[in-house]
């Protein structure tokens, strides 16, 4: 007996297929079905991982695409793809349903299935006797030859009125009868999962949907021979005619990249030549070395080998449209590995830089597409997605999609809330587990938490949520993978709309497109380009010559910026700015633009929980021996002394010394990348350790080179993506060292970006003696801009950090500006501004100049009749004795601005108090290592990071600059209402000195000081 | 005019500490989820550092054994009701401000207790019997009352000049002003009522809407808002929700309890009696149940009713964990000569609820039930399940008589219908997986009978009419 399952729903059903696409195909396989349809609702999100699977496990199973769709009440059915023609069918229907509706549903029109020419229809009559007529004569009328009823037997209760209806109908209409089963679940067991789904769709609990819920598991793949006990022969060999006429795969698509892009008279491939040429006079204008050209050469034959082409070219006419906006961008991940990338001036690493590997880049062994990913400043992004919609319009053009899925937190409350579970003891459970506690797992945290363990419930909550954890919840949209095509995009996958006006998205992710060996452009947007580019047009108007990235990469290393990477002082820069990195700085000490490579990639929890920070830091102080265990190891690990830092470099280890090919070692790569969603790489231990020790590598090591493999999962760094981010550290530091103004007001202006906020860099520019000039009604522009005291420098803030200042009140004040400046305020009250306007500048105190109390310029704007013309000239009413003292002062500064300029909380507070036995940030250097201190400041950051077992990193602001402050777990756990409250903080510590000369205070005691200063509120970063 | 305002800042906390234990040796929070709110924490709590306003996850990690109980707004205006009917023999003047607090007018029942001490001594005796925790404040006006009692002022004042000295150094964050106005007024220093008090109401009219300078007359004392004073129900209905779930009916007696004592206050403060109680059990997942407990002479005391209530209790099978537990009156009477009456055609209808009381007492509810399908595809549920609870069409092949517990099939039986699968159950313990099947066995009757794995017998679960 053969029999095809033409209804088969997957977990891309949201919350009603409870399976996976790959459980489905790997059981259907093994109970010998010939085929298995994905027909998931309005959708084909799951076929492609369907179709990957098959491929991967070589399964003997065809996968037929289909989708189901509910037209009206009581009409449902599956299309089902006969070919191609029919498959550009079925995404024209689903690209229009979804158009019709908000994002996640869809609505059919009679029209979509009256104009079906090719699919195959399965009717799934709903037993209503009325309603199945009207329909079974519709469907008779449009498509009498290319449509069957589906009948399921499900033991119900109902099998016997549904076979006898059915075959009335079958009858009467004249199709023919198939069996299916509308399979939602690969295996029985997932029934409770099913179950808890449906609760969750209709936000109930698994006992309150009663008869809607499936009483039985019989929607499940099903064995053959039970299947024939069920179902009329003929039936089920209905099923097999169908299996022969749906001869489409997925593999038939082929994808065309924008033809319109080569000039006439061009191919595509002599066109990119050419362009590579002409950037190879620009990059090199000192001419080619014979290893750049011929590695040049090899990328070109390889690009033409695998047709890519037209993916170059599309790349390079939307960094030519940048390059003409005078828009910054640069190109980042593997593609930093090309130099054509190189020429084509889509990336700023050059080449003989780093250690190209081209492979990673692209491999004709593994036939994938390239990834390339290109940041552009993050306010001008929207440009360049303008203007890919309009050169190549939105039937051709549409963002990828990304699978959100339920991660533990979600998962968590949602299936405890279809259990019944109360919600706020759910919220107390999730609010106390400690997911980063890797000695006891959140499975055993739950008793801490009054919830018993042994209690069927709980079992049964733990159990279900290992289960959907990783299951798909719904569709969002890419951050900014593109895919352009060259024909309608719906020919070859749906679109639906996304949340955003305007946008479109495919139903398929990038692991989808990547496993279909379609290509995407990623646009992405990074804040610091905008930062640099802000930065460069303030140098810009000054100089003659311009300043650009490679005008600063050509200038060399500089000794003198490298010395203030090396003292940490890089608030602000690009990457190497964080509290981890800032405490590595004095210790890595870089020197050059390598090193700054190697310092981005190793602050990273690979490197970090692989162990090779260590080893990495005393064989470059020369404090251990550099060794290699062969010739071939030194070859890949030559440039790190010996241990592995990046992501390709443990790959190209498995190559050299497990015996790995260049495909194999690819699909490692890609295991690492979702080893915490699917564990595949465990796949690869055994290869590895035994590849190892049969190359004559000890057990140990080669233990220890698969531990680092899993470090690295996830969360390493590939050389090439971090050369990228180096150059744009670099050229921060460099204008932080020599344009601090420049750097300060770009910053500034790019905000809301970075690590820190405009109080903490404010901050910083005045410890670098910037002198910055407060908001100002006569002074201040929109953005923060340089202002000139003589021929010194100083950053004067705008307007736009006034808080609740709207962008019109803004753009009026500066139009209606008068040369001489405004002189009162009731010449301010006159401007058609809001009251809300009016106010929020008064409390800002951008009045000062024409008026000392910011507490009675905010009163008498509250005055709605000064406003009037009629009361212009009313005098003020004496009435208001309310002035502000410094404190309050410093306290509607930060509530207006985030910030003040002249005042730090704790300088007030040493004028108030007597503060002499407390240390402050400048003094601590002078202190005698493990020295008693008594240190006191904002809290500005809490951070207890995953790889610091226990350890929380606080940053402590006084006046005079950053404290770091270790507090240990058993310190925190004992002091905890200072540990989480304090605003203002209190510490009696140890001061701790590192050879490198990095202080840190060792918390003793905490003693939560805020309410010295009560209503303050500094921003802090907690625990991110 | 004189108000008293009491502000019963933890009367969801008062409420259930006396009968639940835990609330006094564990750390508690009241919280709100919808706010992420905690509102109410009691003494140890406090000493973890927990403070009323804090959101959930600074109160958990402040203490690891955190006890949480969801507030619900309704039970505290519940209780409120409850405290507004003892104290008003006491005084008659009394305002609801639900969900927590009661404002008194004091001056009117000044003379009839010889002075404001003696009046506020006998307020405290009923306060503290109530065992609730309060803060209190005289004023000229509710509002006054109330800025002085949230400002923790308590303190009994009659003086003008006294109130007024009190209001002026309240902070505004204790008056009624919205968020937003609060914000406004401190954004030009103004933090507290006499800052406040001291600006002309036309410069305060210019730049503040109505109803804040309405407000502030209230305040002052010069001009009176209209209020609705409480007047205790007609008859009795109260309900009442412990923190926890109770699933050990034992454990509904000192619930019971409760509500029996409201129920003799309001009985007793209406010379009246009754002879027939309804008792509601309310229940997360299913439906409620009621039971009716009648009396054969009409009662009126706690202690009359007990015994009969604990019967009923104890032959109680909860199935479900009960979240709530209500208590009406159905009918009363006056207290006279003719209650007493048993000649009278009364009788049968007592004598109706006396045995039924007795009836259901004895034998348990469950006993007493007649035909119904639920929304669960477990046909045995039926069974077990009271007759209200969740009802929905029967299924076709649903039998008219369920066995209480299924019979095993001794006689041959021919197969007519099935199989029907039935796989489910698997959350609540009492999970299932069997083949169903119609069968008529050789004496004509048509049975519902399974086979359920891995036993080998056949088992009738009902029988068709």
């Amino acid at each position: 007996m053969v029999y095809s399952e033409l209804y088969c729903q997957s977990n891309f059903s949201f919350l009603n297929g409870a399976s996976d696409p790959e459980e489905l195909v790997n059981t259907a396989a093994f109970l010998n079905y010939q085929a298995l349809a994905i027909t998931d609702e309005c959708s084909v999100a799951g076929v492609v991982r369907a179709h990957a699977e098959i491929k991967r496990n070589r399964l003997p199973l065809k996968l037929i695409i289909g989708a189901a769709f509910t037209l009206a009440e009581n009409f449902s059915f599956l299309l089902l793809c006969s070919n191609k023609r029919a498959y550009s069918e079925l995404c024209r229907i689903i690209t229009n349903a979804r158009s019709r509706s908000a994002k996640g549903e869809y609505q059919l029109a009679e029209w979509d299935i009256k104009s079906v020419r090719h699919c195959i229809i399965i009717w799934l009559p709903s037993l209503h006797k009325d309603t199945d007529h009207h329909w079974g004569t519709w469907l008779q009328r449009y498509h009498s030859q290319r449509c069957w009823i589906g009948a399921q037997r499900l033991l119900d209760g109902v099998d016997h009125q549904r076979f006898t209806l059915l075959t009335e109908y079958s009858e009467t209409f004249s199709f023919s009868l198939c069996a299916c089963t509308g399979v939602l679940m690969h295996h029985a067991k997932r029934l409770p999962l099913q179950h808890v789904m449906h609760a969750m769709r209709l936000h109930t609990t698994v006992a309150q949907i009663g008869k809607a819920a499936l009483s039985n598991a019989e929607r499940t793949l099903r064995p053959l021979n039970k299947l024939k006990k069920l179902y009329p022969a003929g039936w089920l060999e209905e099923t097999s005619k169908i299996y022969q006429l749906c001869q489409f795969s997925l593999d038939e698509l082929k994808y065309q990249y924008p033809q319109e892009l080569v000039p006439a008279g061009y191919t595509a491939t002599s066109y990119l030549r050419e362009c590579v040429e002409k950037g190879i006079k620009k990059r090199f204008p000192e001419g080619l070395s014979v290893e750049v050209r011929e590695t040049i050469e090899k990328e070109l034959k390889l690009v033409k080998e695998q047709a890519y082409e037209y993916f170059f070219l599309t790349l390079y006419d939307i960094v030519q449209f940048a390059q003409r906006q005078g828009i910054l961008y640069q190109g980042r991940g593997s593609a930093a590995n090309s130099v054509v990338c190189y020429c084509l001036e889509i990336t700023a690493v050059d080449p003989r830089q780093i250690s190209v590997l081209f492979e990673r880049f692209i491999s004709k062994e593994r036939d994938e597409p390239p990834d390339i990913d290109v940041d552009f400043e993050h306010e001008k992004r929207e440009q360049i997605i303008q203007y890919i919609y309009q050169k190549y319009g939105r039937q051709r053009t549409a963002l990828a999609a990304t699978v959100i899925t339920f991660r533990f937190r979600s998962a968590f409350r949602e299936v405890g809330k279809a259990l019944g579970f109360a919600e706020s003891q759910l919220s107390y459970v999730l609010k106390n587990i400690n997911r980063r506690d890797k000695a006891l797992p959140w499975q055993s945290q739950l008793s801490q938490c009054g919830m018993d363990p042994s209690q069927a419930k709980v079992k049964q909550l733990i159990a279900l949520v290992e289960q959907i954890v990783g299951s798909p919840r719904h569709l969002s949209q890419h951050v900014g993978g593109f895919v352009i095509s060259n024909g309608p995009l719906h020919d070859l996958v749906p679109t639906e709309n996304t949340a955003m006006p305007e946008r479109t998205v495919i139903q398929w992710d990038k692991d989808d497109l990547e496993s279909l060996a379609l290509l995407k452009v990623d646009i992405l947007a990074l804040g610091m380009l905008t930062a640099i580019q802000k930065s460069f047009d303030l140098l810009n108007k000054q100089f003659p010559h311009s300043v650009d990235i490679p005008f600063i990469t050509r200038l060399g290393d500089d000794k003198q910026v490298y010395d203030m990477v090396c003292k940490a002082d890089t608030v602000g820069v690009f990457q190497i700015e964080s509290r981890a990195q800032m405490t590595m700085l004095p210790r890595l000490r870089p020197r050059c633009y390598y090193d700054l490579v190697v310092q981005i990639a190793i602050v990273r929890p690979g490197p970090i929980q692989g162990e090779m920070v260590h080893p990495y830091l005393r064989r470059r102080h020369q404090l251990e021996p550099v060794i290699y265990p062969s010739k071939e190891v030194e070859s890949v690990l030559g440039r790190t002394m010996g241990v592995p830092i990046f992501q390709e470099q443990v790959i190209q280890l498995a190559m050299v010394a497990a015996g790995f090919s260049g495909g194999e070692a690819d699909q490692l790569r890609r295991a690492m990348a979702s080893w915490k969603k699917n564990g595949r790489l465990y796949e690869f231990q055994e290869k590895v350790i035994t590849g190892m020790t049969k190359r004559g590598y000890d057990k140990h090591y080669a233990n220890q080179i698969f531990e680092q493999i899993k470090g690295f999962g996830g969360y390493g760094f590939p050389e090439a993506h971090s050369a990228s981010f180096a150059v744009l550290a670099y050229v921060s530091c460099w204008l932080k060292y020599y344009f601090p103004v420049e750097f300060y007001v770009g910053l500034l202006n790019s905000w809301p970006m970075g690590f820190y906020t405009p109080s903490q860099l404010v901050r910083d520019a005045q410890q670098h003696h910037i002198k910055v000039l407060p908001i100002c009604i006569n002074a201040s522009a929109i953005a923060h801009e340089i202002a000139y005291m003589g021929t010194e420098k100083a950053i004067r803030l705008g307007l736009t950090l006034v808080k609740g200042l709207s962008d019109k009140g803004k753009q009026c004040i500066i139009e209606r500006r008068p040369a001489p400046g405004y002189q009162s305020l009731a010449q301010i009250q006159q401007l058609p501004l809001i009251r809300s306007d009016l106010e929020a500048l008064a409390s800002a105190n951008a009045f000062h100049q024409i008026a000392d109390n910011r507490y009675q310029s905010r009163w008498e704007m509250m005055d709605e009749q000064k406003s009037l013309p009629l009361f212009t000239n009313e005098p003020t009413q004496q009435n208001f004795h309310f002035a502000p003292t410094s404190i309050e002062n410093l306290l509607e500064d930060y509530a207006a601005t985030g910030l003040s300029v002249e005042h730090h909380p704790i300088a007030l507070l040493a004028k108030q108090r007597s503060l002499d036995r407390f240390s402050w940030s400048n003094d601590l250097i002078n202190k005698a290592n493990k020295s008693f201190v008594r240190i006191i400041g904002c809290v500005t950051g809490r951070q207890a990071p995953g790889t610091a077992s226990g350890v929380t990193f606080m940053t402590l602001e006084d006046h005079t600059g950053n404290i770091n402050v270790v507090v240990w777990q058993s310190t925190a756990r004992h002091q905890q209402q200072p540990y989480l409250k304090a605003n203002i903080l209190q510490v009696d510590g140890i001061l701790e000195r590192s050879p490198e000369g990095v202080i840190h205070v060792i918390a003793g005691k905490l003693t939560d000081r805020s309410d010295w200063l009560t209503k303050l509120s500094v921003p802090s970063r907690d625990f991110h | 005019m004189l108000w008293l305002y009491l502000d019963f800042y933890q009367l969801t906390l008062d409420m259930l500490a006396p009968i639940q234990t835990e609330l006094r040796v564990q750390p508690c929070i009241i919280y709100r989820a919808d706010t992420n709110q905690v509102l109410q924490c009691n003494a140890l709590a406090h000493a973890a550092g927990i403070e009323s306003g804090m959101g959930m996850a600074q109160a958990a990690s402040l203490s690891g054994e955190l006890n949480i109980i969801d507030y619900k707004e309704q039970r505290e205006a519940n209780h409120l009701t409850v405290l507004a009917s003892a104290l008003y023999p006491l005084i008659g003047d009394i305002v609801l401000a639900p969900p927590n607090s009661l404002a008194l007018r004091l001056d009117p029942s000044i003379k009839y207790y010889e002075g404001l001490q003696p009046l506020w001594q006998t307020i405290i005796n009923e306060l503290t019997r109530q065992k609730v925790t309060y803060r209190f404040a005289t004023g000229w006006s509710i509002e006054s009352a109330k800025v002085l009692a949230k400002a923790k002022t308590n303190t009994i004042i009659a003086k003008r000049t006294d109130i007024h000295h009190a209001l002026q150094q309240c902070h505004l964050k204790h008056t009624d002003l919205s968020t937003k106005q609060i914000t406004s007024l401190s954004r030009v220093g103004i933090h507290n009522i006499k800052s406040l008090l001291a600006l002309p109401a036309t410069e305060l009219g210019k730049r503040f809407d109505n109803a804040l300078i309405s407000y502030l007359t209230a305040l002052r004392g010069e001009v009176f808002p209209h209020c609705s004073y409480f007047h205790p129900e007609e008859t009795f209905s109260a309900t009442i929700e412990p923190a926890y779930e109770i699933s050990q009916t034992q454990h509904l007696i000192p619930w019971v309890n409760r509500l029996l004592n409201q129920l003799a206050t309001f009985l007793r403060l209406r010379n009246q009696l009754t002879a027939s109680l309804t008792l509601t059990l309310y229940f997360r997942e299913t439906e409620k149940q009621i039971y009716q407990v009648g009396s054969a002479c009409p009662l009126s005391k706690a202690s009359n009713w007990e015994p009969l209530f604990v019967l009923l209790i104890e032959k109680l099978t909860l199935s479900h964990p009960v979240t709530a537990i209500g208590l009406c009156t159905n009918a009363t009477e006056e207290i006279s000569d003719q209650s007493s009456d048993f000649f009278s055609d009364r009788v049968h209808y007592f004598a109706k609820m006396q045995l039924l009381g007795r009836l259901q007492a004895k034998l348990g509810a469950s006993n007493i039930c007649q035909p119904a399908s639920i929304n669960d595809h477990r046909l045995g549920q039926l069974a077990h399940t009271q007759a209200s609870a969740m009802l929905s069409e029967p299924c076709a092949w649903q039998p008219l008589f369920i066995a209480s517990q299924p019979v095993l099939l001794t006689q041959p039986s021919h197969i007519q219908f099935g199989p029907v699968r039935l796989q489910t159950g698997w959350w609540d313990g009492e999970s299932v997986k069997r083949d169903y099947f119609i069968t008529q066995t050789a004496r004509g009757e048509y049975a519902l009978v399974y086979k359920s794995p891995p036993a080998e017998q056949w088992y009738i679960e009902g029988w068709y009419g």
